[in-house]
Parts: structure tokens; sequence; C-alpha cells
């Protein structure tokens, strides 16, 4: 019955809301700092066998194949896309990039996700204490083993993540401590929390802490940011496309209602 | 009951499931390396030929009636989908004939499954698989493929070689079915090549890293469908109805003399 129609129809309208949820939430942060941008996965759903293969069809003749009708869409997940956002050089010592693979671990609440954050926004900035914290409303905590003593001057970060500064009286900059990055055999596995972090999950794999630079982790550059890699031209065109194929199934709601209606008055003359 | 009755029963009937088809069509036009479905009808041959009787000139009228409609099996439309530009080094498309092939369950026995979608993830055990439904890529020796822990630079060729820097890593199997007509669409991205018989994929076909292939369905030509379709339902119940009036009518004029 044209039921599967209008259940076919309904689950392209679900499918296609999921993916303009998804658009929106992308262009919403086509300015936040190193967001990374995803997208909808969409799979065929069951097919429905009306006659079997090798049936016959009526004029001695077999079916090499069957008749089958399809029940439409589903969103399957959605994916994280991970490439480099663009490079917006700040000057602020503690803005720091990572340029290619890996995350700045940060600490979480301990009662969640064991503690263990990661993030690629790194406009960090100092709290009383002397630590680094990420400037976001979170202002969770980089997980360094070093502080950063009131009277440092000349903050520098090497691309190799070793810290150094100037502690007066001395003149000559002293080495403070190391930022490690974290890398994962499957970030696009790993679940966004919001507030710019990741936590790992069964499909992410375990994280990989390296030196910048060193097993395939990038470096670090201070004095940049890295932006959002959400590129507006392809998603104001995903968002055309996906508003007008949800148009198109609203109208196979239609003309499968019309036919229901054709059908329930065959005999209400 | 009056024969043609019947007739607009079935047209109706067909029309419904190629309603359905449509309906399945539009509801896949963003899904990537879908092929639309194609439903197509052919005239029953007259009740007397189909009895493997012969035309009589006698009988000229009533063996020339048609036998309203049968359904053909379903067909895909195998033609070339758009190539879009991802960013993602695991989206993989075909340009030109062929299918990827993917690991199938022991229970389809000689049964390969294949599929022309060609977004990929690496799962947790580092295999390669569909991004969507998690089931494993198979490389051109029918092997999963596994792709190396640390995938600095992975690129992958025309000829479906992946590279791991300067390494060969695996070579994803691009084949072609002996007979399309053997295809079945499994859900899930999967199609199902019954019989299993494959021959190398033309040597014209390439593997297109950071590239995807769009739905085949042409909206336009759906909707152009849909308004076909629906109103030969709304023909074919009017015809009932139509058959259902006649054979009132009659009920009341003769049934008066009894």
């Amino acid at each position: 019955m044209s039921y599967i129609a209008l259940n076919t129809a309904a689950t392209g309208l679900s499918a296609l809301s999921t993916s303009l949820d998804v658009t929106a939430n992308n262009l919403a942060n086509a300015n936040t700092t190193a967001f990374k941008s995803s997208r909808v996965n969409f799979e065929d759903v069951y097919y429905q066998e009306m006659a079997q293969p090798g049936l016959a069809a009526g004029n001695a003749t077999q079916r090499p194949t069957g008749l089958y009708v399809g029940l439409g869409v589903q969103a399957a997940g959605t994916q994280l896309d991970f490439t480099q956002g663009a490079t917006e050089t700040t000057g602020n010592p503690f803005d720091l990039l990572i340029e290619g693979d890996g995350f700045f671990e940060v600490q979480l609440p301990d009662d969640f996700a064991e503690g263990r954050g990661f993030t690629r926004a790194g406009n960090f900035t100092l709290n009383k204490d002397g630590e680094l914290v990420m400037a976001s409303s979170s202002g969770f905590r980089l997980r360094v083993d070093f502080t950063i003593p009131p009277e440092a001057t000349d903050v520098s970060v090497g691309v190799d993540g070793t810290v150094t500064a100037v502690l007066p009286p001395a003149t000559t900059p002293t080495e403070l401590g190391q930022i490690t990055l974290t890398r994962f055999i499957n970030p696009a596995g790993l679940e966004s929390q919001g507030n710019n972090i990741y936590t790992m999950t069964e499909a992410s794999g375990d994280p990989l802490e390296s030196n910048p630079g060193e097993q395939g982790a990038g470096f670090i550059r201070q004095g940049a940011l890295e932006a959002s890699n959400v590129d507006p031209v392809t998603e104001l065109v995903s968002l055309i496309k996906t508003q007008r194929v949800f148009e198109m199934n609203s109208q196979v709601i239609q003309a499968a209602n019309e036919t229901l209606r054709n059908i329930s008055n065959i005999r209400g003359y | 009951m009056n024969y043609g009755f019947y007739l607009s029963t079935a047209g109706t009937i067909t029309g419904l499931r190629r309603m359905e088809t449509v309906a399945n069509n539009l509801a896949n036009a963003t899904t990537v390396g879908f092929k639309a479905d194609v439903m197509s009808m052919k005239a029953r041959e007259a009740e007397n030929v189909e009895n493997g009787g012969a035309f009589s000139d006698a009988n000229a009228a009533l063996d020339a009636l048609g036998g309203g409609t049968l359904f053909e099996p379903t067909r895909m439309d195998l033609s070339q989908g758009n190539l879009t530009k991802t960013g993602n080094p695991l989206d993989v498309a075909l340009e030109g004939d062929g299918f990827f092939q993917l690991q199938a369950p022991k229970e389809m026995k000689g049964d390969r499954l294949l599929t022309r979608a060609g977004s990929f993830a690496r799962d947790t055990q580092g295999r390669l698989v569909l991004a969507t439904s998690g089931v494993p890529v198979l490389a051109d020796d029918g092997q999963t493929i596994t792709l190396p822990d640390d995938p600095t630079r992975l690129r992958i060729d025309r000829d479906g070689t992946i590279f791991n820097g300067e390494d060969e890593v695996a070579r994803i199997g691009v084949v072609m079915p002996d007979d399309v007509r053997n295809l079945k669409k499994e859900g899930r991205d999967a199609i199902r090549l019954i019989g299993g018989r494959v021959k190398q994929a033309p040597a014209g076909t390439a593997v297109l890293q950071n590239t995807l292939e769009e739905s085949t369905v042409d909206p336009v030509l759906a909707l152009a469908d849909l308004i076909k379709v629906s109103r030969g339902i709304e023909f074919s119940t009017r015809l009932m109805q139509t058959h259902d009036q006649m054979t009132g009518r009659l009920i009341e004029t003769f049934g008066r003399f009894a």
C-alpha cells in the first residue's frame, strides 16, 4: 500500500532534518577557534521483496531478479572532519596553534570521561596560580607539570613544545617544562562535548601522547590560532540541497495522501 | 464481476508500487553512492496467447483483450553520479563502471556484497570500513584492509592502491559483476550479487581520493514520475468506480424482472 510511500518519505524528512541540524551547528561555529565541522552520513534502509527471483513471471518466463521496494533512508551517523583550519596570527604569547595532528590534553572534572579532555583550541590564558587554562567559559586547565611564575617574562613556546621564560634577576631564559600533544588512531571516533572539548571513546582508540613533532604529532606555533575549518560555501550549498530535497519528500507525502484518499473513495460516489 | 474491473485493479496496484519506488528514490536523493531504482511495467499478453493458444479470426475481439499490466524486475540506474570533493582522505569515489567489495556474512555462501558508497572510515581494529554501517571493505585479494597505526600521509592511487608515505599498504578491490541483472539491493549501502560471479573492472575505472559520488537520483525526473504515477492511480480508481456503477445499473435494470 502507499502507506509504504508515506513512511518512506517520512524517513527522508527525518534524516534530512538531522542534516539540517548539523549544518546549522557548523554554520553557527564558522568563527569558533579550532572548531571541526561534521557531516551526516546517510544510508538506504531495508528493501522489501515483493517477488522472489526465479518466480514465474506470467508469460512462461522466469524473473532473473526479484521485484523489490526500498523502505527509505536513515542517518547512519555524524563524522567529524579533522582537516586543518586556517592560521590566524594573534601575537598573544599564550595562543598556541597545532600545525598537524594532535590535541592538547586538558583536565576535566574527575568523574567525567576519566577527567581527560582533548582540544585543539589553543587560546590559553594564565590563572591566578600561574597555570595555563583554556580561555573559554569552561576554563579547563592544560595538563602540564609546570606553572609559570608571576615574575616570568618573555615566555616562549618552541615548535617542539618546550616552554622557556626569563626569571629575573637572571637575564637568560630558563626551561620551565614541556607541553605534549596527544594523537588518536581514529580521531573521527572522538565524542564532541561542546566547549571545544573532545573525549575519547571505544571508537577513537587510546590516547597516544608524544612531544610535538614526534611520532606523527604536529608542531606548535606560538602566537597563532587555528580558525574553524567550516567552509561557509560548502555548508550553504548543503543547506540548499537539504531544503529542496526536504520539500520534494513532503511532495511525496502529499501524493501518497491523495492516492490513499482516491482509493478509499473508490466506493464513495 | 466484469473483466475490466480487474484490469483497473492491476493498474492501481502497479501504480502504488511505482509510487513507493519513487518515494524511496527521493528519500535517498542525498545518500552517497546510491543508485536510483527503476521500476518498469509491461503489458500482459492476451489471455488466449498466455495460455499457449493462437490468434483466431473468429475470436479476434476476445483474443485481443489485453491482460492488464505486469511488473518487470526492479533494475538499478547504474549511471555515474556527480563527484564532489571533500576534506576526508578516506572518502573515495569510483569514476566509471565497477563496485567496491564488502565483507559478506557467511550465510551468503557464494554471493558477494558490493557497494558504490565510498565514505570509508577506520574502525578500532584499524580496518578500512564503510563509515555508515561499519562493514569491512575488501582488498583485491579478498582480504580485509588494515591501515597502519600511524597514517601520517595516507594516499590512494587512481588504481586503488593505498600508500602510507612511500610504503604500499593494500589495494582496494574494484570488481564488475558478470551480469548486472543479478544485483539486488540489501540496504545499508550494500548491493548483493547473486551467484557472485565477477570480472575485472574496466581499465578506465578510476578510484578518486578525497571525493564522494553523489546519489544518481534525478529529483526532476522523480517528481515528474510522482505526478504521472499519482494521476495514473487516480485514473485507475475512477475506472474501478465506473465498472462498479455499471454493474450496479445492470443489477437495477435486470433485477426488476425477478
